[in-house]
């Protein structure tokens, strides 16, 4: 991560926007970030089918 | 049927989906990471294949693009890269998929949500349709050089953020599976940063920086405005940019009804630039008066639904139905 900052700090010389100046880092844990993402199967492509037991997660909101 | 472009990690798309499932909808999700095979391709109608299931454009009686694209690439890349001729190729191949794209896109004759070939704001000209529609937009400049920026920085506080997008850069360091995410979201501009700054540097947009009382966040949706006002101006952390989150001091949000007259004009900024969804950031200054700040064609509208009740989620579904 140390030389990425690095090399954004000295490449710093015209080529890039003054803003990249202001760039903040945050770390992600790769793992977590899938299972953040990844809600069911249902979701992902397919054809799918009606299921009329089946309650709306937005009405628990 | 309805179509859905987007994203393997969006969950936006998954709480529309539960509401098309709930009201007996079909649909088809096609992310971005599928392969789409093309079949057949004429100029009104096109046949496609996705996991080995055939479709053609005309059986989607709706289209929404939210965050995906089609991958229509053939398997390019993996020719002999000592080959001479390899790089003029993939440029040329890379211009004849694009016009099969636009094709494929425009064979889809039914209601269609969102813009495909538009999935990133354009700051520049969002701010110029502004003004013309006659809404108030911050002083803004495209600037190369650090004597402009010392003028700018003499006569008022200025901010810098990106004229497309906030530059998103990821960086995996995999023997930890640690991710390293930079983004420069909207900044303000220190005095005492100059002289880490060279001469001259690549474009790059300011903006004065205006105090304002609030700021609004709006999801535009086929003509209506769900609108929240977030008070984002007391935290010093906030303040430029709410996206600087303070998760140890939450930034107070609001439902909000938009004045009528300015409702209207940001409805006729949409049209302009032929939008029919998108999230558009606004201020309220310490005057009262409403300053645009920018539109982002395919932004989230999670907070705006949480914090204004909106029923956002099943009011897309409603529309592609």
């Amino acid at each position: 991560m140390k030389r990425t900052e690095e090399y954004l700090v000295k490449n710093l010389n015209g080529e890039f926007p003054f803003n990249y100046l202001y760039l903040q880092s945050a770390k992600i844990n790769v793992n977590k970030k899938f299972m953040m993402s990844f809600k069911s199967k249902k979701h992902q492509t397919t054809l799918c089918q009606v299921s009329s037991f089946y309650k709306p997660i937005s009405l628990l909101y | 049927m309805i179509l859905i472009l987007t994203n393997k990690a969006c969950t936006t798309t998954n709480y529309v989906i539960d509401w098309l499932i709930a009201k007996n909808a079909q649909f088809l999700r096609i992310n971005s990471e599928d392969k789409v095979n093309l079949v057949k391709l004429s100029l009104v109608e096109v046949e496609f294949e996705i996991n080995e299931k055939r479709y053609n454009s005309n059986q989607f009686k709706s289209v929404w693009f939210y965050r995906g694209k089609f991958n229509l690439r053939s398997n390019i890349t993996t020719c002999d890269s000592t080959f001479q001729l390899k790089n003029e190729i993939i440029n040329h191949l890379k211009n004849e998929i694009a016009l099969v794209e636009y094709l494929f896109v425009n064979s889809f004759n039914g209601k269609i949500l969102g813009n495909y070939f538009t999935p990133n704001s354009n700051k520049v000209k969002a701010l110029i349709a502004a003004k013309e529609v006659g809404l108030k937009i911050p002083q803004s400049e495209i600037i190369t050089n650090k004597i402009q920026l010392k003028e700018k920085l003499a006569k008022s506080k200025i901010i810098t953020k990106g004229i497309q997008d906030s530059a998103t850069l990821e960086s995996l360091n995999s023997s930890v599976n640690e991710l390293t995410i930079y983004n420069n979201y909207s900044s303000l501009v220190i005095q005492k940063d100059i002289v880490k700054i060279p001469d001259r540097f690549f474009p790059t947009l300011i903006q004065e920086y205006i105090d304002k009382q609030y700021e609004l966040r709006i999801f535009y949706l086929a003509g209506k405005c769900y609108t929240i006002a977030i008070f984002s101006q007391r935290n010093e952390k906030t303040k430029i940019d709410f996206r600087h989150y303070d998760n140890e001091n939450d930034n107070k949000q609001i439902p909000y009804k938009l004045p009528v007259g300015v409702e209207q004009k940001v409805i006729r900024l949409m049209n302009k630039m032929e939008l029919n969804s998108g999230s558009i950031d606004m201020i309220v200054d310490e005057k009262g008066s409403y300053v645009f700040l920018e539109i982002n064609p395919v932004g989230l509208f999670e907070v705006v639904d949480y914090y204004g009740h909106f029923q956002i989620y099943e009011k897309i579904a409603d529309y592609l139905i």
